[in-house]
């Protein structure tokens, strides 16, 4: 194989010559094909709807140079890991329809990523793919971890024996990049010259073994050191992750440790950002008149947005340390000892996956159920997704369990975890029932790659947390930023006259201004306060949160809480904001937004919220189902209404019910 | 082994479930008694019939070594694969003694 002078990719800016081609990224999973398609794209990749397929694919863009000195964009997409082209599974159909480019245009080039330290299996992907008649390079990764093993490639020989280029590389360090970026160009170009030779291309699955095994024998020195060493500690390691008991308690302790450090890490940068937003809400009351505009700006948009990005800290620190654990192998042991679990509630331990990712979103949740095969295990999964707690109820934990236990970081991490907890028992005990009538059957064995233990890559967790916060801060921007329009102007509107009991202290504190200052003082605050209240209650939200608060008075809740609630339906998250908006600040402009809220008093003067009050509507949270988009997604996914309004109706019902029980429970034992 | 004039017999490997194998075993995958789709799966993972494996945890789940790939089974798909005992490469005591006829 011959390999040009490494050149440097140019990676910003859209290309001036449209439309960019595609290339495809694929490979068995666990062979670092993410890590290399960070290291194509950098940080810039975006999550899209591949044409032609439902399925949510990483696309990021490439520009490289061409013989004629300018320069081509690529669109590089990152197909999802598959083990062959062939399994009647949704990955490789995926794949399939990418490389046929059944639903667009064909691909221009692909790249094979192959495990260099396991090449005989790698290998027989490539071997299905070079009966594709794409063009395509072989990128042998992990060369280095290869080499450390005893390992030598012959690359002339095995470029000749696939008919394709092999370029070694080893994505985590950056090595053989170049030589890669290098190669594609020459390969893109084939895909304009005819398609490629695959006369050699073995065609049966016997065939496919024995040509990978030659290429193998042919090409690779020191095979034999594979394997060779003492795994014993490798084998102890993975019996003790896998056992029954003690696989469960360190699973719960690491998920108790995750936890514990987000709470206690990101409460530094949230302060930051809360100071951040404080003082500018500040300078703005300074500097603009009073009026509408001033109004909108400070107490509409400024402090419903900053309830919410306030909590960017924790999503990113969720995902960053998430995509560590994942990196460093633990995970798919973990899903073995989750498979025991959810095997006796009639879930297969495939499930484990899209359970886990539910608890960032339920919607990728939802989306990753298409990798398990059974359909009964499929639906069920999908049904009790969404009561893992997703990163859109964090800020509503974060509030409420900071109220609950303030200046207690531990019991707070504690009652966070017992948040997700509630949430899984929820899934769990509707997976039993589901499985026992609608969707009845045993789910199916698991079957699982256990990847090799390693450290995990910073920088994968990184694009990943990044990916995530961005993809949070669009949200921000968009869907809440009109959520606090629309909530600040039922708020203010329509202005009414000041109540008569306001009044008359202003008047009174107008006569002892003289005498009593500091009294006088405190008659104006409790104006304010009245003024505001009354404001409020006939405001256009106040009408409407009274109107249906009859139906959330028995959990304890008043019409702000109602009014948070309802606003909440359309997307978790938004409930912070929605209670920032109204609650206001006149007498203490200067406190944080969540300072407020816990602060905060209903129209009679009590607190807003009590800890029975905080219990109940923890509760609530977990349980009920709150997100237009992801009762969308099932109605796609599950191709009828039925599955979601069945979905809708039993979380609400049972999460009124739960946080019903949790208030009354409290009062009863004392707690209010 | 010698049969009842004396002669030495030729050691035949012996058929047994993955699930009964212990730890250290290695032995060949000789046919399997799943679902299509199962057995396809397996196939495109590495784990094709008369493919060396090692087990390296015995119980639930079974974890096999196949071409440096370390593959987890649920038991319940362990007991369905078929192995027999690698006679050239098994570690005398481990599965060269073990005799258990596949059910």
């Amino acid at each position: 194989m011959s390999v040009a002078t490494p050149v440097t990719p140019i990676r910003a800016g859209a290309s001036r010559h449209a439309p960019p081609r595609r290339l495809l990224l694929l490979g068995n999973p666990n062979t670092g094909k993410t890590t290399l398609f960070n290291r194509l794209c950098g940080m810039r990749a975006k999550t899209a709807n591949f044409p032609g397929t439902t399925t949510d694919l990483r696309v990021g863009r490439l520009q490289l140079p061409q013989a004629s000195g300018a320069s081509e964009a690529f669109d590089v997409v990152d197909l999802p890991g598959l083990y062959s082209l062939k399994l009647d599974l949704p990955e490789s159909t995926v794949a399939v329809q990418a490389l046929t480019g059944s639903a667009g245009a064909k691909p221009a080039a692909a790249i094979v990523v192959a495990d260099a330290t396991n090449l005989s299996r790698h290998l027989m992907l490539v071997g299905e793919l070079a009966r594709e008649g794409v063009p395509f390079v072989v990128a042998l990764n992990m060369i280095d971890l290869a080499h450390r093993r005893g390992l030598s490639f012959d690359l002339e020989k095995m470029s000749r024996a696939i008919g394709a280029p092999v370029v070694p590389i080893a994505a985590r360090s950056g090595k053989g990049i170049d030589q890669l970026l290098a190669v594609l160009p020459q390969v893109a170009a084939e895909a304009g010259a005819g398609a490629r030779e695959t006369g050699r291309a073995p065609v049966s699955a016997t065939e496919l073994e024995l040509w990978a095994e030659t290429v193998v024998t042919e090409s690779v020195g020191g095979a034999h050191a594979v394997g060779s060493g003492s795994d014993t500690l490798l084998d102890r390691i993975d019996e003790t992750f896998t056992h029954p008991f003690l696989g469960l308690v360190i699973f719960h302790l690491v998920m108790a440790g995750l936890f514990w450090v987000i709470f206690a890490v990101a409460s530094v940068p949230m302060d930051l950002i809360e100071a951040i937003f404080s003082h500018l809400g500040g300078f703005l009351e300074a500097q603009m008149p009073a009026g509408a505009v001033r109004d909108l700006l400070v107490g509409g948009l400024l402090g419903g947005v900053s309830g919410t990005v306030v909590f960017l800290p924790q999503i990113c620190l969720l995902f960053f340390l998430i995509t560590l654990l994942e990196d460093t192998g633990y995970l798919a042991r973990a899903a073995f000892v989750m498979d025991r679990l959810l095997c006796r509630f009639g879930l297969p331990g495939y499930a484990f996956v899209p359970l886990l990712s539910s608890h960032a979103c339920a919607i990728p949740g939802i989306l990753a159920t298409r990798l398990i095969p059974d359909r009964h295990d499929r639906f069920a999964t999908v049904l009790v997704a969404p009561f893992m707690s997703c990163s859109a109820r964090l800020p509503v934990y974060v509030l409420l369990t900071n109220f609950l236990f303030a200046d207690r970081p531990l019991f707070a991490g504690i009652a966070f975890a017992a948040c997700y907890l509630l949430g899984a028992v929820a899934a769990m005990a509707s997976a039993f029932l589901v499985r026992r009538t609608l969707l009845p059957g045993k789910s199916r064995p698991m079957v699982l790659e256990l990847p090799s233990y390693k450290w995990p890559s910073l920088r994968v967790a990184f694009a990943n947390a990044f990916e995530q916060g961005w993809s949070f801060l669009r949200t921000v921007g968009t869907v809440i930023l009109a959520i606090c329009f629309v909530m600040w102007w039922l708020s203010a509107y329509p202005k009414v006259e000041p109540p008569a009991a306001a009044t008359a202290l202003r008047v009174h504190a107008a006569e002892i201004a003289a005498t009593s200052p500091a009294q006088s003082a405190r008659l104006v605050a409790e104006a304010g306060r009245l003024t505001l209240s009354h404001q409020q209650e006939m405001s256009f939200s106040g009408r409407l949160g009274r109107v249906v608060q009859p139906l959330f008075a028995p959990l304890g809740y008043d019409w702000r809480l109602t009014m948070g609630v309802l606003t909440a339906f359309a997307a978790r998250e938004v409930f912070v904001s929605t209670l920032a908006v109204l609650v206001g600040a006149p007498d203490d402009a200067d406190a944080g937004v969540l300072a407020r809220i816990r602060t905060a008093k209903r129209d009679d003067g009590s607190p807003l919220l009590t800890p029975a009050t905080a219990v109940s509507l923890l509760v609530f949270f977990v349980l009920a189902m709150q997100c237009l988009s992801t009762v969308v997604t099932v109605r796609r996914e599950l191709k009828h209404w039925k599955w979601p309004l069945l979905q809708f109706f039993w979380m609400t019902g049972l999460a009124w019910i739960g946080a019903f029980v949790a208030f009354h429970g409290l009062r009863l034992v004392g707690i209010s | 082994m010698s049969d009842v004039n004396g002669k030495r017999l030729a050691r035949l490997p012996v058929l047994q479930h993955l699930a009964d194998l212990p730890v250290g075993s290695v032995a060949r995958l000789s046919c399997e008694e799943l679902s299509e789709g199962e057995a396809c799966l397996l196939a495109a993972m590495g784990m094709t019939e008369g493919c060396r494996l090692k087990v390296r945890t015995s119980g639930d789940p079974c974890i096999v070594e196949v071409r440096s790939t370390r593959i987890g089974l649920a038991r319940s798909v362990a007991v369905r694969l078929v192995v027999a005992s690698d006679v050239a490469s098994a570690t005398p005591g481990k599965a060269a003694e073990t005799s258990s006829k596949p059910k």
